[in-house]
This record gives structure tokens, sequence and C-alpha cells, in this order.
């Protein structure tokens, strides 16, 4: 059986060719996955017994949530990798990664705005889910407006690398805060260890943005990837 | 989904700024891309 190097892709050379055949690819099942999810969700499940329609804002809330707590773990994961072993391609990576997630982390709570004026009854409460997600989004700013301060990019690298070590404290923070503090924001729907206490009608169209949210940051992320591949190691587009 | 309903509008408006988002950032890496 042939053997993968897996290693040989840590180079941006090496990897820069293989991550631009499969962008097209990604962004293609990522539209479908988009199209399906929205058509189950907003087309195909019915409306809630006590919301009414006002719950389908799910669709795109929640998994926006997750992306934004999870790309953030693997920006971190990245920018540590990039520094603790001088990997450039991991700390360009972590770069690549901030502004996908910041972009999920400002969805998450412009929808959860618009989903919490009719159900709440208002836009904003200073609620512990809320906050600890205003931070995080302050994190990745933070993160992307330093490494743009900076004209060496190596010393942009370590200095992202330990503002993304910091802040990631803040991700499980945001996980539990439903459990730690009385808030507002209801507790978890979806459990991987217990029964989630959402009817499968409403958990397909859910899993299904999801998946079409996880497919969108790859593709996106890869695509920015080469360009910053390009401008800092003068490949060729 | 009653987008005439009481909802219909907040609904409405999350998917727009979803779709505006994802609109922003794929037109900016386009461009940053060519």
């Amino acid at each position: 059986m042939r053997r993968i190097r897996w290693f040989k892709y840590a180079s941006p050379a090496v990897f820069y060719p293989a991550a631009g055949r499969m962008i097209p690819w990604l962004s293609i099942l990522a539209a479908a996955l988009f199209a399906a999810g929205l058509y189950t969700g907003l087309v195909q499940a019915p409306a809630d017994f006590q919301q009414g329609d006002a719950y389908r804002v799910i669709f795109i809330h929640v998994p926006a949530a997750w992306m934004g707590m999870f790309l953030y773990a693997l920006m971190a994961a990245y920018a540590a990798l990039g520094w603790a072993f001088n990997a450039r391609l991991s700390s360009m990576m972590a770069s690549s990664l901030s502004v996908t997630g910041a972009m999920f982390t400002f969805l998450a709570l412009v929808t959860g705005s618009l989903w919490g004026r009719p159900t709440w009854g208002a836009w904003w409460v200073w609620d512990a889910r809320m906050t600890s997600t205003l931070i995080l989004l302050f994190l990745y700013i933070g993160f992307i407006a330093l490494q743009s301060a900076m004209d060496d990019p190596r010393r942009a690298d370590r200095a992202g690398a330990v503002l993304a070590l910091v802040g990631l404290v803040n991700v499980p923070i945001i996980y539990f805060s439903v459990e730690w503090w009385n808030t507002l924001h209801q507790g978890a729907t979806i459990r991987l260890v217990s029964n989630s206490t959402i009817a499968p009608s409403m958990a397909a169209p859910l899993l299904i943005m999801l998946g079409a949210c996880w497919v969108y940051s790859i593709a996106v992320v890869l695509a920015r990837l080469c360009c910053v591949i390009r401008e800092r190691e003068g490949l060729a587009p | 989904m009653n987008w005439s309903g009481p909802y219909g509008l907040y609904v409405a408006a999350a998917y727009v700024v979803a779709l505006a988002a994802i609109g922003i950032e794929v037109g900016l890496l386009w461009r940053r891309w060519k």
C-alpha cells in the first residue's frame, strides 16, 4: 500500500497546489449543502409550537456560534504549533482562520439579537453567554489588528500566538456559561453524551447547515491561505 | 415558513445578514485572489 507522506504538506510550496485543487470542489459542496439546509430548514421543518417561525433563526445562529468557537480553538492550536515548531504554514493557517472565525462570531451575535427581540423582547442583554461571545469577537479583532500592525510576519505570528493562547480560556467559558451562571440564554439543545432535546425534523436541517458552514470555512480558509502563501513566499498564482 | 407572519421579518433579516456577511467575505477574498 502506498503511504502518504503527510509532513511534505507542511511545506507551503507543496501545500499550495494541493489546496488550490480542493477549493472549487469544496465551494460547490458548500453551496449544495447551504441550499439543502435552507430548503429543509425554511420550507420542510415544522413551526415550533411555542415560538412559531421565529425559531428558524436557529439554523444559521447555532452553526455560526459553533463555528466561531471551533475556529478560535483551531486558530489558537495552529498559532501555537507555528510558534513552538517555527512552522510557518501553521502560523499562516492561524491568520487565515481568524477572518472567517470573526465573521461567524459577528453573525452569531447579530442573528442572536434578531432572535432575541421577538422571543425575549430585547435586542441585547448583558448575559454571560452573549457577553463572552462579544469578548470572543474582540479577541478575533485584536488578533487580526495585531498581525496587521506588524511589518515582520514572523514577529506578527509570535505576537498573535500569545494573544490567541491567552484568549483560548474564553472558549470553555462561552460553552459552559449557560451551566455556570443563571442566564437568559437557553442551555444546550444538542448534546453529544446524552439525549438531545430537539426534534429530528429540526435537528436534520441544523446539522446540514453546520456541515455547510464547515465546508464553506475550509474552502475560504484554504483560499485565503493560498493568498497568504503567495504574498509571503512570492509564489506565482 | 410564513414570511408575512409576525416573525417573518426577523427571520428574513437574519438570513439576509448571513448572506451579506458571506458575500462580503467571499468578495474581498476574490479581490485578493485575482
